[in-house]
């Protein structure tokens, strides 16, 4: 008779703490008989029962933190209590912990001679928003992330290690999904209106299947990625099917709520007026007095109670408005906005089999925004799986369908038909209630209500002036493996990236933009394809040296196409069709195609596992070129040495120290057809002109060297580690268009020119003060990034990168790039401000005012873990840096804004001189009405009054996490459960009014930092995640 | 893979001057009625600012306000460009007549506002590298304009018809264009006759042989693009450019309705519309504003906007032409020459047909007893002229302002807030943009201009 046993024990780690979770498997030797499985409870108990008294088992433990443990032989006796203590090693993360390379190739992370870091996947999907890359903001050394605040999409500029590019768009991070590059280009509205936020490319990536993010900081990837590495790149890698034959389901599900995290600061004393000497206020004329001239200005008269007509008062029954009373509507701009909800909802399944392994997911996701009726969905869908042909042939697969769209896309920045800028200027005695109902009786559809002539009703523009899109997206790639040898594999790959993108925007008669209503089409299409192949050979061990080297080819090729159509002018009101245009549609098309072709190299040796060293080189073909220039070449090194190893240093001090140090060259080329003459299309139909650039028949590659030295450091038992670098880049012959005199007749001349040299320090420090039960660790970054204009062409000594609402970006010889330039207040020797006339004098010059690139920025992230709960806290923030906010500008100037509030009753007198007769300076005592003083001092285009210190601290994430007990999940259907409450931006500390430092202008397609117009608030938000595996 | 490509398969490398003329004309028109509305008509009180966005009625000239009419340079570019054609194939050179008389006609505009500015060597960039180009001396610059003008009219002389098309003024009518040259030629001679020496005699020549040098016969012969009304192509100033109430940002000045209205001339209702209070009732009222009141005072002038004048409502339509060059300016510079004796003609009957000529162009009644009376009637003084001209220069690029400072006529008297002593401007700084890229030359101009002055005078002015 067999009678039966069992195995108990307890496992531990070497501090001898319990160890909760591990998964143990009972595998019997006899045949015919199935492995059994547990996991250890929280404290570390485990049992097996029912075995066979007599039979001998092998126990695996394993766990994602700890070496993989193993008991063999282990005899069951009958009435033996088979109590086993077992100890876990700690996996040491160290030596052995590898990280996406170039190409998707994995390395052991003490072999690179550069900077790279890893952020997990699961630090990426719990505290979701509508881009996945923002997750990355803090939590990344030397990442400055710039937002466009449109309250969806939510499309970034992502700058690793400063701006070393004249062209702004040119400095931004590029993107790589599983070894082969996306699009990450942003997508934003053309033509006249203001700009609409289509998202990014990056930002359509569904959080749930990623794996891991690796950032390469510096340039050294791009010997396998050519030139757009130049700037970092972020490598995506996705999730694969795990080991182990059950068949895994997972499900995700997310929902979260926007809400506003910060509006202006409006006052709520004075209403709306000129402020010049009257003091009623009459919409339309009346029993006060002629019309008061509805201006969208706040300078009227103060809040006592009193009644005037106004443009929300009750009709009375001779038609004519009857006085209501005068009173504030302090939330009227808050009773604006409205609860954006998300949600996300995910399922993937994934299985692995000998030959393969198989893992697809789908997600959808749909959120509505703060400001009314706008929308955005995406269903995403992915497949990443593998199928061993042969025992030398593999082949995989990873697919990404993405179909992205709107009905509604709200329209950001300063213009009438904006709300925000229609905010600003609203009269504080006005009621939200007044605008609901927007056309004017018996003229629906043709007449808008509303109490201005120069802005539109902010509800028409939710409900009527509509921004579709619709976009159709495939990306992913194919390859194969061969093993030639058992030393030598060749890999085969085509990857792509293409999308189709359908938009529309309508305009209804009477908007101020397009008084005879309008509608748009937009037909984009992108499409990028890597063809590569890399051939890779690992050389026979010699003595203490290895050898292992690479060689490959790529074939880019680029393919945009985009057609406007623009009917101006709508014969039927509310219809939007081509169709119905009144006159001859405006129809703009442009295809353009780009080819890179290149042959590149790595070689890696290593000397006793101590000593690494990597060369690259890659020589580049690009079409953009002119053909005796188009062909060029550049090379990087790296050194990577383990001081632990070569210096035979055991400690628990010193666990573990690296040095490394590298450098790099890159070499880039431009956009296509810059180097022939041709005509352009006039605005006026049927017309063309010739183009204001002199194009450059000898344009020249540009070329970047950086050179970077780092060290890793683990200490006191694992505790503490820090990875720090400190880099310096310069980068020649940069392709710009350089602005010459209108007298030439033209307006720039494309050319080689520039230099800019930049240099920064990056560091991750990592602490776990804690590591009881309780695990509490400390995540520390930090970087600094100088990047300093040594050289534009010959005579310029300035070039403008970008400007917005009288500010300049700037780059200025001997300057810093991210300046910004404006008119500012004029000042005597002694510093003090010039009045004349009770108001300041402003100077005929632009002045440097600032610089929008912070002067460091970091993040801190506390991270708890006790029992089935944890929690981790994030705080980032940047300092130094400017911001110039126009809507601190025209809030003023229309004296909505708090800060317009002293000196309303008495006036002001401006702090600082004027100037006498004879040349000297006496103090300023002009008293000025409060109006004449906050106009003047802030007036247009003076930028410097209304320039502020953009340093801000934000808790960006919190997340507070249960994982249901592993006692609760007896019946083994379901594998986890977790449940979290997460929350986003929560606060904001800064001392920019009513602004968040973090919006930016967005211009065709361009993120401008440092100039705040008018944007549509930053949102705060507060969720809950739930993973459920099966 | 595909061929390494990068020819541009968007946009042609070769075409004709008939598809570019057409935008010259339509880009620098849309220029001259943008600098009449934000400079000409603020410094010669036809309309004045009714809130204090912009300080041209305070004579505040600054660099910026010189970046749209500075911008006129890159019109150039696709003249220069026909002229090349010209000079490359014969049957194009009745193109390149055209493109020299629309440079010359922009070059005047130029160097009317600034004096020094770049000429010989603007446009060098691409065939002599010239990238920082001299400023010229302004009378230099004006030799070369008549020389020009007077070759492109020789050039049109039985010229051949347009190939291509192209002439959105004229539609062809080359005859018409020769008119134009000599008018024009006319109009800069007059500006100069009082420093250079050839001038009076050239006056002589040209207006003492209408056979060789025709001038406008008739509003027919006028100078103005007519912008067709569908968008793009309608007047920058309509609704679908100007937004309503920044167009209501300006009143009509007091000065000319008040002047108008003392002679009951029916022009007032095309310049301005009436006030709001009394637009459409039994009796409209026209009342203009001030130029330059303090502020306070401008927006309570007469109980405030309600009951002050905008510019009339045609301004604000998408066909209200751009006026180059009219007919009635062309009969006023021959009345002044003939009044001057210049040439052997009649004053007192151009000076009566210029101004028939200017209420017939801007479709306002007209009744013979308007010259009768005492203000109007012709009494062989050049006042009279130079007063008449003014009301018929309404919306005219820069040109009241540019015959304000060669006639001192009309006798303007600058508002309070003025911050020139009472001076109405001479010139406008050079564009900032020339302190940057084209420094040296700039600033050994700027010495010329009285360091860039803006009471610096003109070459031309007495």
């Amino acid at each position: 008779k067999a009678q039966s046993g069992g195995i108990k024990g307890i496992v531990m780690d070497a501090d001898n703490e319990p160890v909760f979770g591990v998964s143990i498997e009972c595998k019997p030797q006899a045949k015919n008989e199935k492995s059994i499985s547990t996991f250890s409870n929280e404290k570390g108990e485990f049992s097996f029962t029912g075995l066979k008294d007599g039979s001998k088992y092998d126990l695996f433990f394993s766990h994602l933190n700890y070496t993989r443990h193993s008991i063999a032989d282990l005899l069951i006796k009958e009435g033996d209590n088979n109590s086993l203590l077992v100890k876990l090693k700690a996996v040491d993360n160290s030596l052995n912990e590898v990280i996406v390379t170039s190409l998707g190739i994995t390395k052991e992370k003490k072999r690179l001679g550069y900077a790279v870091q890893e952020v997990k996947g699961a630090d990426l999907n719990t505290a979701k928003g509508g881009n996945m890359l923002s997750g990355l903001q803090g939590k990344v050394a030397g990442l400055n992330m710039t937002q466009v605040s449109g309250g969806l999409a939510g499309s970034n500029r992502i700058v690793l290690r400063g701006e070393s590019s004249l062209n702004l768009n040119k400095n931004i991070a590029m993107v790589v999904v599983d070894g082969v590059p996306i699009n990450n280009n942003l997508g934003t509205g053309a033509s006249s209106d203001l700009s609409i936020d289509y998202g990014s490319g990056g930002a359509e990536i569904n959080p749930d299947d990623i794996a891991s993010i690796s950032i390469m900081k510096g340039p050294n990837a791009a010997a396998l990625y050519g030139s757009r590495a130049a700037n970092g790149v972020i490598i995506i890698k996705t999730k694969r099917a795990a080991e182990g034959k059950r068949l895994g389901v997972s499900v995700t599900s997310n929902t979260s709520f926007d809400r506003v995290l910060q509006t202006p600061e409006f006052q709520n004393e004075y209403g709306g007026g000129t402020g010049v000497g009257l003091n009623y206020y009459s919409y339309g004329d009346g029993p006060d007095g002629p019309n008061t001239s509805n201006s969208g200005h706040n300078w009227g008269a103060k809040f006592n109670g009193q009644n005037f007509i106004q443009y929300g008062s009750p009709i009375g029954p001779d038609g004519k408005r009857i006085a209501s009373p005068w009173r504030a509507h302090p939330d009227n701009v808050k009773d604006f906005y409205v609860t954006g909800i998300t949600y996300m909802n995910g399922l993937s399944v994934q299985k692995s089999a000998d030959v393969a392994n198989f893992r697809a997911s789908y997600n959808h996701y749909r959120q509505t925004g703060i400001m009314p009726n706008t929308e955005l969905n995406r269903h995403q869908f992915n497949t990443n799986s593998t199928i061993k042909l042969s025992s030398k042939l593999s082949f995989n697969a990873n697919v990404n369908y993405i179909n992205s769209f709107s009905d509604n896309l709200p329209v950001m920045g300063y213009g009438g038909a904006s709300p925000t800028y229609n905010f600003i200027w609203t009269e504080r005695n006005a009621s939200m209630d007044w605008f609901r109902n927007y056309w004017q009786k018996g003229q629906e559809g043709i007449k808008q209500d509303y109490y201005f002539t120069w802005g539109d009703n902010p509800y028409m523009t939710m409900y009527e002036q509509l921004n579709g899109m619709d976009r159709n997206r495939l990306f992913g790639n194919v390859h194969f493996n061969y093993s030639i040898l058992p030393d030598l594999t060749l890999m085969v790959r085509t990857g792509l990236d293409y999308s189709g993108e359908r938009r529309s925007s309508q305009r209804p008669k009477s908007s101020v933009v397009a008084i005879n209503g309008l509608y748009r089409r937009q037909d984009l299409d992108y499409l990028e394809r890597n063809s590569d192949f890399l051939l890779s050979y690992t050389a026979p061990k010699m003595g203490k040296f290895n050898l292992s080297a690479s060689a490959g080819g790529n074939n880019l090729q680029i393919n945009t196409s985009s057609n406007t159509v623009t009917a101006n002018g709508l014969v039927i009101p509310g219809v939007y069709n081509l169709g119905n245009a009144s006159g001859r549609p405006i129809v703009e098309e442009f295809n353009s195609q780009k080819i890179v072709n290149s042959l590149y190299g790595v070689a890696d040796l290593d000397y006793d596992n101590t000593f690494f060293l990597q060369l690259t080189a890659r020589n580049d073909w690009s079409s953009t070129l002119p053909r005796n220039n188009n062909s060029y070449f550049y090379s990087s090194a790296s050194l990577s040495a383990l001081m632990t190893e070569a210096l035979n240093i055991k400690s628990d001090v010193l666990n573990y120290w690296k040095l490394r140090a590298s450098y790099a060259q890159v070499g880039n080329d431009t956009d296509p057809y810059q180097t022939s003459a041709y005509y352009e299309y006039n605005t006026l139909p049927g017309t063309v002109g010739l183009p204001a650039a002199i194009p450059n028949t000898n344009l020249k590659p540009e070329i970047t060297g950086s050179f970077e030295i780092g060290t890793e450091l683990k200490l006191l038992n694992n505790r503490v580690s820090l990875d720090a670098s400190w880099y310096s880049a310069t980068s020649k012959n940069q392709i710009l268009r350089s602005p010459l005199s209108q007298a030439t007749y033209y307006g720039s001349k494309v050319m080689n020119a520039g230099e800019i040299s930049n240099k920064g320090w990056e560091m991750v420090l990592g602490v776990t003060p804690v590591k009881k039960k309780l695990v509490w660790d400390i995540f520390f970054t930090a970087s600094a990034n100088r990047s300093k204009v040594v050289e534009l062409a010959d005579g310029v000594e300035s070039y403008v990168m970008a400007s917005a609402q009288g500010a300049t970006i700037e780059a200025r010889v001997g300057g810093r790039m991210g300046d910004i330039y404006g008119v500012g207040l004029l000042r005597n020797e002694a510093g003090k401000v010039i009045y004349k006339g009770g108001v300041p004098v402003f100077t005929s010059n632009t002045l440097r005012l600032g610089n929008y690139n912070p002067d460091w920025l970091g993040g801190i992230r506390n991270s708890l873990r006790y029992k089935d709960w944890s929690m981790s806290v994030l705080l980032d923030g940047k300092f130094g840096g400017k911001i110039y906010s126009f809507t601190h500008v025209t809030g003023t100037e229309a004296g909505s804004l708090a800060n317009t509030l002293p000196g309303r009753e008495g006036g002001i007198i401006g702090d600082g001189v004027v100037l006498n007769g004879d040349g000297s300076y006496s103090p300023n005592t002009e008293r000025v009405a409060a109006y004449t003083y906050y106009r003047g001092y802030y007036k247009r285009p003076n930028v410097e009054s209304s320039t502020f210190d953009a340093s801000f601290v934000k808790l960006r994430e919190v997340i507070l996490g249960y994982r249901l007990p592993a006692r609760f999940l007896k019946d083994k259907l379901v594998q986890s459960l977790d449940c979290s409450l997460t929350g986003r931006n929560l606060l904001l500390f800064t001392k920019v009014p009513g602004v968040d430092p973090e919006t930016s202008f967005v211009s065709g397609g361009t993120v401008v930092p440092g100039i705040e117009n008018a944007q549509i608030p930053s949102t705060r938000s507060l969720g809950i995640d739930i993973k459920i595996t099966f | 893979c595909t061929k390494m490509d990068n020819t541009n398969p968007n946009v042609p490398s070769t075409v004709n001057p008939g598809v570019i003329l057409p935008q010259v004309i339509y880009n620098t028109s849309n220029t001259l009625v943008g600098n009449a509305f934000e400079l000409n008509n603020e410094l010669i009180q036809y309309t004045c600012m009714n809130n204090t966005f912009t300080e041209v009625q305070r004579f505040k000239l600054l660099p910026s306000n010189s970046n749209g009419l500075w911008a006129m340079y890159s019109r150039m570019r696709d003249l220069n460009d026909i002229i090349a054609m010209g000079d490359k194939t014969t049957d194009m050179a009745n193109y390149k007549a055209i493109a020299i008389i629309v440079q010359t006609y922009i070059y005047a505009v130029l160097t009317d506002t600034y004096g020094d500015i770049p000429f010989s060597e603007a446009g060098l960039g691409t065939t002599g590298n010239i990238y920082m180009p001299k400023y010229d001396k302004q009378e230099d610059i004006y030799v070369k304009m008549l020389e020009n003008l007077r070759t492109a009219a020789d050039m049109l002389k039985g010229a051949s018809p347009l190939l291509y098309g192209g002439d959105p003024v004229y539609n062809g009518n080359l005859v018409r264009w020769q008119k134009f040259a000599n008018s024009l030629r006319l109009r800069l001679l007059m500006r100069s006759s009082g420093k250079l020496s050839t001038a009076v005699s050239d006056i002589k020549t040209l207006l003492s042989d209408p056979q060789q040098y025709p001038v406008m016969e008739s509003n027919d012969d006028n100078f103005v693009y007519r912008y067709s009304g569908s968008l793009p192509d309608a007047s920058p100033l309509s609704l679908n450019y100007v937004r309503d109430f920044d167009f209501k940002y300006k009143s009509v000045s007091a000065f000319i309705v008040d002047s108008l209205k003392k002679l009951n001339d029916s022009r007032l209702f095309q310049y301005a519309r009436p006030t709001n209070a009394s637009a459409g009732t039994a009796n409209p009222q026209y009342v203009g504003l001030p130029n330059a009141l303090p502020v306070t005072e401008s927006a309570n002038y007469n109980g405030g906007y309600n009951f002050q004048s905008y510019l009339g409502t045609r301004f604000q339509s998408n066909t209200e032409p751009a006026i180059w060059m009219g007919f009635s300016e062309l009969l006023f510079l021959k009345a002044e020459a003939a009044q001057k004796g210049y040439f052997n003609g009649q004053p007192k009957e151009l000076y009566e047909a210029a101004i028939r000529a200017s209420f017939a162009y801007w479709g306002a009644p007209f009744t013979e007893s308007y010259l009768s009376q005492p203000g109007v009637f012709y009494d062989g003084s050049l006042s009279k002229i130079y007063l008449q001209k003014f009301y018929a220069l309404f919306f005219s690029g820069m040109e009241a302002w540019n015959e304000y400072r060669r006639t001192g006529y009309p006798v303007l008297v600058p508002g309070p807030t003025n911050i020139n002593d009472g001076k109405v401007p001479n010139r406008i700084p050079y564009p900032l943009s020339e302190q940057s890229l084209n420094r040296t030359n700039y600033n050994d101009a700027a010495k010329r201009m009285g360091n860039d002055n803006m009471n610096h005078k003109m070459w031309w002015q007495p």
